[in-house]
């Protein structure tokens, strides 16, 4: 068996010990195959509304009930966490595409490159992310492909900060200047050698960046400057308990999604603390 | 000490500069800019056209703008709001009380829960105390906080009835006690959302500075252990605390915004949801500059503070 094996099936063995995780990690699975799976199986319909149920209570023919615009609450709810899922993958995708170059090469290179990148991450840090992306969608309008985009863009700091620190330090290691000594190109050493030894802790964190990019796309979403019905996601069919009416009296028009959106964060930060248990037992505990 | 300052200044300039731009060419991007929009609403000759342009300083390069955009700003001038017809700078001006007291009353109470917490889980690892605030800290980093401020403006103030549920003050005017029931909630809210961040980085430095081995010479040399815990640790620890508390102002700052929507708070993250939403451009430069500057002035702050805490800074 190959050294790399046995890391693996050690990887694998320390997380199933994290019975909370594995749990969790089943039920995310189980939420992916429903919101992707279920709205085409149960032939349900998210944006047509149904003129005889306006904001009508769960029951019938509808699971969920309706909101006021009659439009099915189970089928939003479903393709919403569709949208809600996709926007927190993909802005994650593009804050490590972004991040993970530029903190590399700052890390490796150092000199100029590094004080240009480490600045200007440090002035994406000193400015609300969350402010900077509601002023965006309000010059360039919102949609999914925008959204991932921007959230995505905006997080690259923290990617490129966590592997930078890692660089610096791995950078100085034997086996690196080994590596230098043979001769070997700076492409080589950076791609075969310093990255697989500085992305541990991204793998680590990147079940957190998903449950932080999925928060702030809800926070947006709510706040009217996300996802823009009649397409949904969590944020937005929450956003409907700003109305008091519907807060007091239509608990079937925002709770359901809310419990949605906190049951999957909570999910996504318990596999997030198991695989950095089983990652790094040490790190074990805050 | 000077020159650390002058240092820290001078950091916080260019950055102040560099955000002014962003926002300045990204509010330029906006599609609809005045004359497009005269021009929907009737025809306008090639030369009106020019005129109207000339009248709005736009047939000037987008540098110079910048620069009488960036001189008037400096002068409080923000231009005048779509929206209100009023001069932005009337319109944010109330706005900026409100929002001052609710982040740091906020900021405040997060820290008061959260260091002796903290302290608390460090001194007794894996104890109640420890387990509680490791609760705490993974309950406000797993909530969506806007969700929870639903539920809690559902329960107390909907439900049961004990706290008001929108606002800053009730109809009927109210002092300092009104003032406080109208916080419980939004301060809460954000406690919750903050509270961990610090819990987990005071537990943390202190667990750190604990093992260093000018804590051991000060238990050694007889030391009770209230100044050993205060003097020689918690001292110490409280470097990275407080450092940890600056970079989390942009993201109190932030969430603030959330909070101040769903609680009506009178402040200027629900005038920039607002103008958002209307597409009120002048405001939102305007919010987004003083956020800016806010906190770039809190962060030197922190710095004054990081160098009263350590010594080496201060004497370098």
């Amino acid at each position: 068996m190959s050294k790399k094996e046995t890391k693996k099936e050690h990887f694998l063995y320390n997380f199933a010990k994290h019975k909370l995780a594995v749990a969790a990690l089943v039920i995310l699975v189980l939420e992916i195959l429903a919101v992707i799976f279920l709205p085409v199986i149960m032939g349900l319909d998210p944006v047509t509304s149904d003129t005889s149920a306006f904001s009508a209570p769960p029951g019938g023919a509808h699971p969920l009930g309706t909101d006021d615009a009659g439009r099915d609450l189970l089928a939003r709810l479903l393709t919403g966490g569709r949208v809600s899922m996709l926007i927190g993958l993909g802005a994650t995708l593009v804050s490590v595409a972004v991040g993970l170059p530029l903190g590399l090469v700052a890390g490796y290179y150092r000199g100029k490159l590094e004080t240009l990148i480490m600045r200007a991450a440090d002035i994406f840090l000193s400015f609300p992310s969350l402010v900077l992306n509601l002023v965006i969608v309000a010059v360039f309008g919102s949609s999914v492909e925008l959204l991932i985009v921007t959230i995505g863009v905006l997080h690259w700091p923290a990617v490129a900060k966590l592997i930078y620190g890692n660089v610096l330090s791995v950078r100085s290691r034997e086996f690196v200047e080994a590596e230098r000594a043979i001769g070997s190109s700076d492409a080589k050493i950076l791609f075969r050698t310093v990255l697989p030894n500085s992305i541990a802790p991204l793998w680590v964190s990147l079940a957190f960046r998903i449950s932080n990019a999925m928060l702030t796309e809800s926070a947006l979403s709510f706040l009217g400057a996300g996802v823009q019905p009649p397409q949904a996601s969590w944020g937005n069919i929450i956003q409907a308990a700003n109305n008091l009416n519907v807060l007091m009296n239509r608990w079937w028009q925002w709770i359901p999604a809310g419990l949605c959106l906190m049951l999957t964060i909570v999910c996504l930060n318990f596999v997030g603390e198991g695989i950095r248990d089983a990652l790094d037992p040490k790190m074990k505990r805050l | 000490m000077l020159k650390y300052i002058l240092k820290r200044l001078l950091q916080a300039i260019p950055t102040f500069l560099i955000i002014t731009i962003a926002v300045f060419v990204l509010s330029n991007a906006a599609p609809g800019s005045p004359v497009d929009l005269i021009k929907a609403a009737g025809d306008l000759t090639p030369e009106a056209e020019q005129e109207l342009r000339v009248q709005l300083g736009l047939d000037k390069p987008v540098a110079v703008r910048y620069l009488i955009w960036l001189g008037d700003m400096l002068h409080g001038d923000f231009g005048t709001s779509t929206r209100t017809n009023q001069p932005v700078w009337s319109l944010v001006q109330e706005r900026i009380g409100p929002t001052l007291v609710l982040t740091l009353t906020s900021l405040v109470c997060s820290l008061l829960i959260a260091i002796p917490l903290g302290i608390m889980a460090s001194l007794r690892p894996y104890s109640i105390w420890d387990t509680v605030s490791s609760f705490l800290a993974f309950l406000g980093a797993s909530t969506p906080n806007f969700f929870v401020a639903l539920v809690a403006l559902y329960i107390f103030a909907v439900k049961l009835g004990l706290l008001p549920s929108m606002g800053m003050y009730s109809s009927n005017g109210g002092g300092l006690g009104d003032l406080a029931l109208h916080l419980v909630l939004p301060v809460s809210i954000t406690v919750i959302r903050m509270m961990g961040t610090y819990i987990k980085q005071t537990r943390g430095s202190m667990l750190d500075v604990m093992n260093e081995e000018y804590v051991k010479t000060a238990r050694a040399k007889g030391l009770g252990e209230g100044t050993v815990v205060i003097k020689h640790i918690l001292r110490n620890a409280l470097i990275p605390i407080v450092s940890c508390i600056g970079l989390n102002i942009p993201y109190l700052v932030g969430g603030s915004t959330v909070t101040e929507q769903i609680f009506g708070w009178p402040g200027m993250g629900s005038l920039l949801v607002l103008s958002i939403n209307q597409r009120d451009y002048n405001v939102i430069m305007a919010i987004t500059v003083l956020i800016a500057a806010a906190v770039l002035v809190v962060n030197l702050l922190i710095d004054l503070l990081y160098a009263y805490l350590d010594p080496k800074i201060r004497l370098d």
